[in-house]
C-alpha cells in the first residue's frame, strides 16, 4: 500500500479531493475497510487539514481508495 | 429570456461571496423548503457538448470511470452508474428499418442526444425497497441517499425501474444524482442545468416546468416535430405502474425505448403482494397434496 501527503480540498459523500504536496491533485474514496466514516471526513474539508493517506489504486475508476486517514 | 431585476445588484463578473438566492437569477426561481423541485430535460435542444456530465462530476468530486473509448458513438460513459450521475446518450439515426443507410435527409442531424439522470419519481420504488431507511425524501420532493446510513446491501438497485441507482464496491454504499441536495440548500441551480448552454436542461418548481413543457411540446407540433411527447409527466409513458409522476422528465421524440427507457415502468413493490400470495398458494398446495398422498397410503394399509 501506498502514502501520499497533502491538503484536503473537497468532500462529497465518502469523496475527498485532496492537493497532494507534489502539486498534484488525487481523488480518494473512502474504502468499506476504512475505519473513517464519510460523515467523519467534513470536518476535514472545514479547515482544510493536512493529512497523511494510505492508500491503494482503485480499479473501477480514476481515483484511489484510502484505507487510513491521519490528520497531521 | 428575461433578466431578473435582481441582477442589476450584481454589475461584476468577480464576487467575493456567494449571491444569496442565486438560483433566482440563473434559473428564475426561488429555492424554498416545502416545494416540489425537479428537472425538465428537452431532449430537442441538447447539443451532447456534455456540460451537465463535467459540471455534475466537478461539484460532486465524482471520478471518470474510464478513459477507454466505449466504440459506442461519442458516449464515452456509456451509462449512469455509482460516478455518473448525468449520462449525455448519443443515439444514431441512420439506416431505415434495420436496413443499411446510403442516403441521409439534408440538414437533419440524424442524432438524438439525451441527458439521462436520476428521475427523482415521485413514488420512488428504490426508496420504497431500502431496508435502512438510507434513501429518503428530501424538503424539496427529491430523492437522496444518506451515506452514513446505507450500508451498501444494494436492494434499491434491481428496484429502481430505470437502471440508474448503484453500489460502488470500493466505498460500499449507493450513490446516485441528488438533485444537488447541498446546492438547493445554499439557494444554487444544480450545476448540471445552471451550465446547460441550451437549457436543454431547466431547473424549476415542478408545476412550472409541467406548464413550459406541455407549451414546448405545443410549439414543436406547430413546427412540425408531432412526434414530441412528454415522459414521466402525469399520465404519460414512464409515469406508469403506481410511480404517478417524475420530478425529472422528459421531452423525447421517439419511441421511449429508443432512449433506453422503459415505455411502462413499475413500482417493484406492486409485485411483493401477488409474489407472496402466489409463494402461500403454492406451499398450500403442496401441503394438500401431501396430505392426500399420506391419508391415501394409510387406506391403502401401507
Ligand atoms: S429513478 Fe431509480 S434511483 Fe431515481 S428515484 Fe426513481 S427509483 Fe430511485
Ligand atoms: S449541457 Fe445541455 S446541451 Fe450539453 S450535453 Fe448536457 S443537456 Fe445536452
Amino acid at each position: 500500500m501506498k502514502t501520499a501527503e497533502g491538503t484536503v480540498l473537497l468532500v462529497q459523500e465518502s469523496r475527498m479531493k485532496v492537493q497532494l504536496d507534489s502539486g498534484a491533485s488525487q481523488l480518494f474514496i473512502i474504502s468499506h475497510k476504512s475505519p473513517a466514516e464519510p460523515q467523519e471526513l467534513q470536518h476535514l474539508q472545514k479547515a482544510q487539514a493536512k493529512v497523511r493517506i494510505t492508500y491503494e489504486e482503485g480499479d473501477r475508476g480514476m481515483y484511489a481508495v484510502a484505507r487510513r486517514i491521519m490528520e497531521i | 429570456m428575461q433578466i431578473h431585476p435582481r441582477a442589476r445588484e450584481y454589475p461584476d463578473s468577480q464576487f467575493s461571496r456567494p449571491i444569496r438566492d442565486e438560483s433566482e437569477l440563473t434559473a428564475g426561481v426561488k429555492i424554498e423548503p416545502g416545494k416540489s423541485y425537479g428537472f425538465f430535460t428537452d431532449t430537442t435542444r441538447c447539443i451532447g457538448c456534455k456540460a451537465c456530465e463535467v459540471a455534475c462530476k466537478e461539484w460532486n468530486a465524482l471520478p471518470a470511470d474510464s478513459v477507454g473509448l466505449t466504440g459506442m458513438s461519442y458516449d464515452n460513459t456509456g451509462g449512469l452508474s455509482a460516478s455518473t450521475w448525468r449520462h449525455v446518450a448519443f443515439i444514431e439515426k441512420i439506416g431505415h428499418g434495420g436496413g443499411r443507410a446510403t442516403e441521409m435527409a439534408p440538414y437533419q442531424s440524424n442524432w438524438l442526444m439525451m441527458s439521462d439522470v436520476c428521475k427523482h419519481c415521485h413514488n420512488a420504488p428504490c426508496l420504497e425497497a431500502c431496508p435502512t431507511g438510507a434513501l429518503f425524501k428530501t424538503e424539496f420532493d427529491t430523492v437522496v441517499v444518506q451515506q452514513d446510513v446505507c450500508n451498501g446491501c444494494g436492494y434499491c438497485v434491481p428496484a429502481c425501474p430505470f437502471g440508474v441507482i448503484d453500489v460502488n464496491l470500493d466505498d460500499g454504499k449507493a450513490h446516485k444524482c441528488t438533485l444537488c441536495y447541498d446546492r438547493l440548500k445554499g439557494g444554487f441551480e444544480p450545476a448540471c442545468a445552471k451550465s446547460c448552454p441550451t437549457d436543454s436542461i431547466q431547473f424549476g418548481e415542478l408545476a412550472e416546468l409541467h406548464r413550459r413543457a406541455a407549451e414546448r411540446v405545443q410549439e414543436l407540433h406547430r413546427l412540425g416535430v408531432e412526434s414530441a411527447y412528454l415522459y414521466g409527466t402525469p399520465g404519460a409513458p414512464g409515469a406508469t405502474g403506481g410511480l404517478e409522476y417524475l420530478n425529472a422528465f422528459f421531452l423525447l421524440t421517439d419511441a421511449p425505448e429508443v432512449y433506453n427507457l422503459p415505455r411502462a415502468p413499475t413500482r417493484a413493490s406492486n409485485r411483493v403482494m401477488p409474489s407472496l400470495l402466489s409463494g402461500l398458494a403454492t406451499m398450500a398446495g403442496f401441503a394438500v397434496a401431501a396430505v392426500a398422498l399420506f391419508a391415501g397410503a394409510s387406506r391403502n394399509g401401507r
